[in-house]
Parts: C-alpha cells; structure tokens; sequence
C-alpha cells in the first residue's frame, strides 16, 4: 500500500478497532494508545499483507495482538487461566440453543447487555463482540485470536451461555 | 446482532493516530534516504581506486591483445573461435571487473532510493 493510500485506510477502519479496543481494555486512554499502536504496526507489515485477502481478520489480529501485548505490560489481565477452568461445567452448556439464545439476549436493553458483556472474561467477551459487534465469521474470528475453529465456537457458545446467566435469563 | 452502548473516539483522536503513522512514515524515510545518500557517496569514491585497477588490469592483460586478434586476423579467430573464446575470458581481470560492477550496482540501488525517497525533499 502507497503511504498516501494510508490514511484513508486508517479512516476507513478505525471505528472498528475503537471500539474493539475499548471493548477490550475496558478503558479509554489503554483503548487510543492500542488503537494508535495498530495502524503503526498495520503500516509496517503492510508490504506482507496479500491483497487478495480480507483486511479485517488481518487488521483485528493485529489489534488483538497489541491489545493483549498491552494489557499484560500492565498487568491488568492474567493469561494463566485464559484456558478455561470451567472445562467442567459443561452441564451448565450442554442445553444451550445458540439462536434462540442470541435472540433472547438481543431482546436485552442496550445499557444492561453492554455492561454484562463487558463484565465477561476477556476470552469469551472478545469473541462474542467479534461475532455480534464487527460481524465477523468464525473462521476470521479464529484467524484473529489464533485458535482453533471448533474452539471459537466453543468459547462462542460458553460466551452465551455466561452472558444468559450473568443478565438472568437462565 | 446484539444492539450496544455505541462505543466512539473523542474528537481529534483520528486525526491523532494518522498523524502519528505519518510522522513514523516521515522518520523511515529519512533514515532510507541517509543511507542511501551515504551508500551512494561511499560507492563513488570507491570507484576511483577500483576503476583505475581495471584499466591498469586490463593494460597488464593479454586481453587487448586477443580482442585485437578478431578484426587483424579475422579468418584464423573465425577457425579457432573456442580456442580464442577461452582465451579472451581467461585474460579478463576478473576480480577488478567484478568489483567495479558491484559498485557501479551499489550506486545505481542508492540512486533508485533516493528518487523513491524524493518526496521528502520538498
């Protein structure tokens, strides 16, 4: 990409990544510095992106990556129990119907579904913003956390289930 | 899917990130444009000695002899071209040319930079 091409493309995406980082860091001045972050390394590693590929899994990964880099400078978040520790509780997951369940919480006032999901565990709040917020498929979601499909799914699906509970729809 | 808070930058916050991508873009440019300038220069005047080793290789090489076969002699080179083909390589300053075509590559890349670097230079 020319450099003089950059800046529209930094217009173009930058709502996007906003929002992600603050949705991520949960904090304005961390959310502008992770933003800012990104589209500098999005410049640097421009010359390896393929044009024929979607810019948005490329460009949220690199926000993901920053984010996440960011957040454990600062120590705001623990990594060591990103795998998660309710392996066992798949009971609690085993009846979820996802469309019924994404209905039933899109009917959720706007305040209260915003503040439960930013209550979320940072693993399960990040993919379901990716999927209901930016849109994104599972595939470009997996491209962006860096795990595996069926594991996006999964966390999709736990994701909800906590976020039924939390808003008290189970 | 699920309708949230909207979430949005404060004022100037875009205009912020662009500027500073802009000025990362500015500082790689002139640190591409310094070497290159340098490089340039330094291929220069290194030219000077290799260059002056060529012509002094070529003078102590029985190349002019062999080139001057072809137009003096020209049936006996035609009759022998392999034999006379080998000879011409043989006698090329290898070493001397070699490095005097490096260079010249060395200053041509450093010339091709700074023209793609030029809008810095305004």
């Amino acid at each position: 990409m020319e450099e003089h091409e950059f800046s529209g493309f930094i217009a173009e995406h930058f709502s996007a990544i906003y929002r992600y980082a603050y949705r991520f860091a949960r904090d304005t001045a961390v959310a502008e510095d992770i933003v800012q972050e990104t589209f500098i390394k999005a410049w640097r590693s421009s010359d390896t992106f393929k044009k024929d590929m979607p810019v948005a899994p490329w460009l949220f990964r690199i926000a993901h990556n920053t984010a996440i880099d960011y957040l454990r400078k600062k120590k705001s978040i623990v990594f060591s129990h990103i795998v998660t520790d309710d392996e066992n509780n798949e009971a609690l997951f085993a009846d979820t119907n996802i469309d019924i369940m994404e209905e039933t919480i899109a009917r959720e006032e706007k305040e209260t579904l915003t503040t439960a999901i930013e209550s979320l565990p940072v693993h399960y709040r990040e993919v379901l913003l990716l999927r209901a917020e930016e849109m994104l498929s599972f595939e470009e979601i997996a491209i962006v956390v860096g795990k595996p499909l069926n594991t996006v799914k999964s966390l999709y699906r736990r994701g909800l289930a906590l976020l039924a509970t939390t808003l008290h729809l189970k | 899917m699920f309708n949230l808070t909207p979430v949005t930058a404060r004022t100037g916050l875009l205009e912020q990130v662009i500027s500073a991508v802009e000025h990362k873009q500015q500082v790689s440019r002139l640190w591409r444009l310094r070497v290159s300038v340098s490089v340039g220069i330094a291929s220069v005047i290194a030219l000077v000695p290799v260059v002056t080793s060529l012509v002094n290789a070529f003078a102590a090489s029985n190349f002019g002899t062999y080139l001057g076969l072809v137009f003096s002699d020209t049936s006996v080179v035609l009759s022998s071209w392999r034999v006379i083909g080998a000879s011409l390589l043989e006698s090329l300053p290898a070493v001397a040319l070699t490095g005097t075509l490096a260079l010249v590559g060395v200053f041509l890349w450093s010339l091709r930079t700074v023209s793609l670097n030029n809008n810095f230079i305004v």
